[in-house]
């Protein structure tokens, strides 16, 4: 697929000379989130609610309360370097050191009780935080950080999948009734009508439940439209759209979800793609190889995406955020929203993370993009985030796509090795990857 | 099920050292065997079908070099082994393991383990059933548990040719729970001043009991019950943390000269702390048994937990705890600080032994147990 292609305008100018114009939005966006909830929860003391990254948000959005992540939370205080500092205070804790850390940052600024040093001043005593018992230490930290905080903490429980059919991706969006399992949807159910009990009980408010079936009908309005794109990005030769910008916009989408925002953001990404694709542009003028990127995101460095055009005419050109959106958020529905909301966060980290079901999706997506090889990163020291790696790799390579497993700290950008991971990359585009 | 020959205290180190032959026994006169992982699966379940629960463990000395190909290293010492055990074949004598879903390694082991076994028919993995065991303390969770735990009667009164009826079930619950009581009497021998049974044979008659029929362990405790090691005054300790499935550990610390007179994780003494008790509706009783009483590192709340530790450690009058915690935990290493604080505060000292091998135990571990003891001496 070296297709001859129009040499990029990127070509001569700064290194993000070809972002999307949809990208800058999806940056003032996620800017005026931060400055609408720093105003309210944090000037103004509106209860606010801290929840996992995988869970009901769009009951909160459709409350109107505002809702920050702990991983949100997480990836700004390694975004300020400061990190290295709640390490230290961890150890003088007693929290020893196999012990994964990216999720307990947040929980750690609150036991510091050190506002100076905390990124915009620390969090404030939320409402309410919620998490999902995936694994068996986020319930620990987040006992312990609503303690330090005196609010209540509400569980979500996670029943666990019985049997993994190999194309979830088929059966996720309309088939989602069969797919997930029905005693598990209606326990789900049931802890989603207890966690509305709940949270109306502690923030004072009412959900309006047509509110919330309007937002859900967006989120697969939304949801379409990044599939547009999505198909839109495989199909072209060569890759219209730098995995930054993809990630940067489908992010926005997913944060936002539910809102009119977020459909009307997809629309014009998806419009500004199509222009891209009818003018043959690329981001590399010299695509030869094209690559996947597996698992976490290298969120301090998104520019390591990019390294491999130059010197390799190698371009990432998928990662799980290009259509994680549209392929596991999508959940159609005639008069349940409630259920199709279950549906949605049930097994969302399974889709992700556990062979077959991870393996299964990623062949489909190297076979829609016509990728010759894949970068596996596998967070250090973090076994949650270890199990299924193994056979995840084994499988993709029986099926003819070459895999690079990369390990590497998520907490600390300073133990990032740059040249390194760049030379790994670069022997395995050389020996592995062949266009 | 028939009791099979009588054991005699003498047999304990033995049983213990190769806990697969009774089952075994029972399967080659034509009983069925039912594996199981962890603490939490409610073998009564099993034993009122007339069928032989074996929980299942690894072999420090088998290695890893079939299970690597499928298992990241940084998974469960225990599980890899067992992983190593199914791949060789050991497991053929099975009718069908049940993994509950009581840690996130063990679920994960599900998956894993169900991926071989349906991607790879020819290595003829023991079929899998998992008990969806669901720990957070709400009405609807017991409920959906309820439920799985029906699953799981059906799927064993399957395998059994007859549905299991609740009065065998509180036939069962009965015979495990006298074997219970029975335990309580060697925990009594053990918090004696000087102990009357050492910590390694605790740990044995404990794992013991996770591998014979229910009756032959109540048995073999009527024996031990009688049974007196003569044990030289040293400090008392308690070992707490990741499971403890083979006594070397228990002998190293033992042979520093101090004793452990209680313990604290699935393979010890609480595994038959609490009885079920009788009940009208006893599969209900089950239900609340296992979500809460049985050795999870997923019970809710945390204080509750570790109010139940606080009142171990005072009940046996510990001089020390060993905190234990296999290389790569992510789970109990946070509840740590807040449990060596509630030591402190009751004057108990503490070590915390992080990074421990499930295959070996290091010399640097071995220092740090004997500098302990001595400083507990003096
Ligand atoms: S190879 Fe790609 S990155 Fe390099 S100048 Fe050409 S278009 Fe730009
Ligand atoms: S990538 Fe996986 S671990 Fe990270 S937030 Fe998404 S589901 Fe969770």
């Amino acid at each position: 697929m070296t297709a001859a292609t129009k040499p990029s305008p990127a070509a001569d100018t700064e290194a993000d000379g070809d972002r999307l114009a949809a990208t800058a939005r999806a940056r003032d966006k996620q800017k005026s989130w931060f400055k609408d909830f720093q105003h309210r929860a944090i000037e103004e003391g509106e209860p606010y609610v801290i929840a996992a990254a995988v869970s009901p948000h769009e009951i909160f959005h459709a409350m109107d309360v505002p809702l920050v992540t702990n991983t949100w939370y997480s990836s700004i205080i390694a975004a300020k370097r400061l990190s290295p500092h709640y390490f230290d205070l961890m150890d003088r804790l007693g929290y020893h050191h196999d012990l994964p850390r990216y999720l307990s940052l947040p929980m750690m600024t609150t036991l510091d009780g050190n506002p100076e040093k905390a990124p915009y001043g620390g969090l404030p005593r939320p409402a309410l935080i919620l998490d999902r018992l995936r694994g068996d230490y986020a319930q620990r930290i987040t006992a312990q950080w609503a303690g330090a905080f005196d609010c209540p903490a509400f569980y979500l429980d996670t029943p666990s999948q019985t049997r993994l059919v190999p194309d979830w991706w088929n059966h996720a969006q309309r088939n989602w009734e069969w797919l997930y399992e029905s005693h598990r949807l209606d326990y789900q159910v049931e802890q989603i009508e207890a966690l509305i009990g709940f949270s109306e009980g502690v923030l004072g408010r009412k959900l309006n439940r047509d509110t919330l079936a309007e937002e859900m009908h967006r989120i697969n309005e939304a949801g379409e439209l990044a599939a547009e794109a999505r198909d839109l990005i495989a199909k072209a030769r060569p890759c219209p759209v730098a995995l930054p910008d993809q990630l940067t916009n489908v992010m926005a989408a997913t944060w936002n979800r539910g809102s009119q925002w977020a459909v009307d953001h997809m629309r014009s990404y998806v419009e500004e793609i199509q222009q891209r694709v009818d003018t043959g542009y690329g981001i590399c003028g010299n695509e030869k190889v094209r690559l996947l990127w597996i698992n976490t995101g290298l969120w301090f460095n998104t520019g390591f995406y990019r390294a491999f055009e130059e010197s390799h005419g190698a371009v990432f050109v998928w990662s799980m955020y290009t259509n994680f959106f549209s392929d596991g958020y999508r959940k159609y529905f005639d008069d349940d929203p409630l259920r199709a909301l279950a549906a949605r966060s049930i097994s969302m980290n399974e889709q992700l993370h556990l062979p077959p079901w991870m393996a299964g999706w990623i062949l489909e997506q190297a076979e829609a993009f016509g990728a010759h090889g894949a970068v596996m990163l596998t967070p250090q020291g973090d076994r949650l985030s270890a199990y299924g790696t193994e056979i995840c790799r084994t499988s993709l390579e029986k099926a003819g796509l070459p895999v690079l497993e990369l390990s590497a700290s998520m907490v600390d950008a300073r133990l990032w090795d740059d040249a390194e991971m760049q030379r790994q990359v670069g022997a395995f585009i050389d020996t592995r990857c062949k266009a | 099920m028939s009791a099979g020959p009588a054991h005699r205290l003498e047999d304990i180190a033995s049983i213990y050292a190769d806990r697969e032959a009774e089952a075994r026994r029972f399967y080659a006169h034509g009983g069925r065997v039912i594996g199981v992982l962890g603490a939490t699966v409610p073998t009564e379940l099993i034993t009122a079908a007339g069928m032989f629960p074996l929980r299942l463990v690894g072999d420090p000395a088998r290695g890893t070099a079939r299970s690597d190909a499928y298992m990241e290293p940084v998974r469960e010492g225990y599980l890899r082994a067992i992983v190593e055990k199914l791949l060789a074949g050991d497991y053929g004598f099975l009718d069908l393991i049940v993994v509950p879903r009581s840690s996130e390694g063990l679920l994960q082991f599900y998956y894993l383990v169900e991926h071989i076994r349906t991607t790879e028919p020819e290595l003829r993995l023991p079929a899998l059933h998992l008990f969806d065991l669901l720990q957070t303390p709400f009405d609807y969770t017991a409920r959906y548990v309820r439920a799985r735990m029906e699953e799981l009667r059906t799927r064993l009164g399957g395998i059994a040719g007859a549905p299991i009826s609740d009065k065998a079930i509180a036939d069962a619950i009965a015979s495990h729970d006298a074997a219970r009581r029975g335990f309580g009497t060697i925990v009594a021998r053990r918090r004696t001043t000087p102990p009357a049974i050492s910590g390694t044979t605790a740990l044995r008659l404990a794992g013991c009991g996770q591998v014979l029929p229910v009756d032959a362990l109540a048995a073999l405790i009527a024996e031990a019950v009688t049974h007196h090691e003569t044990i030289v005054p040293g400090p008392r300790l308690m070992i707490k943390g990741s499971p403890q499935e083979h006594d070397g550990f228990y002998r190293a610390v033992e042979a520093t000269g101090a004793t452990i007179v209680a313990d604290d994780h699935d393979w010890g003494e609480t595994l038959y702390e609490t009885p079920v008790g009788d009940s009208d509706d006893p599969m209900q009783a089950l239900v609340a048994h296992c979500m809460t009483h049985r050795p999870s590192p997923r019970r809710l709340p945390q204080e509750a937990v570790d109010a139940e530790f606080i009142a171990r450690v005072r009940d046996a009058a510990v001089d020390g705890v060993i905190f234990a915690l296999e290389a790569h935990d992510d789970t109990l290493g946070w509840d740590y600080p807040a449990q060596k604080r509630a030591l402190e505060a009751i004057g108990v000292a503490s070590i915390l032994l992080t990074g421990q091998s499930y295959w070996s135990i290091d010399d640097r571990t071995q220092t740090d147990i004997a500098t302990f003891v001595r400083e507990l001496s003096r």
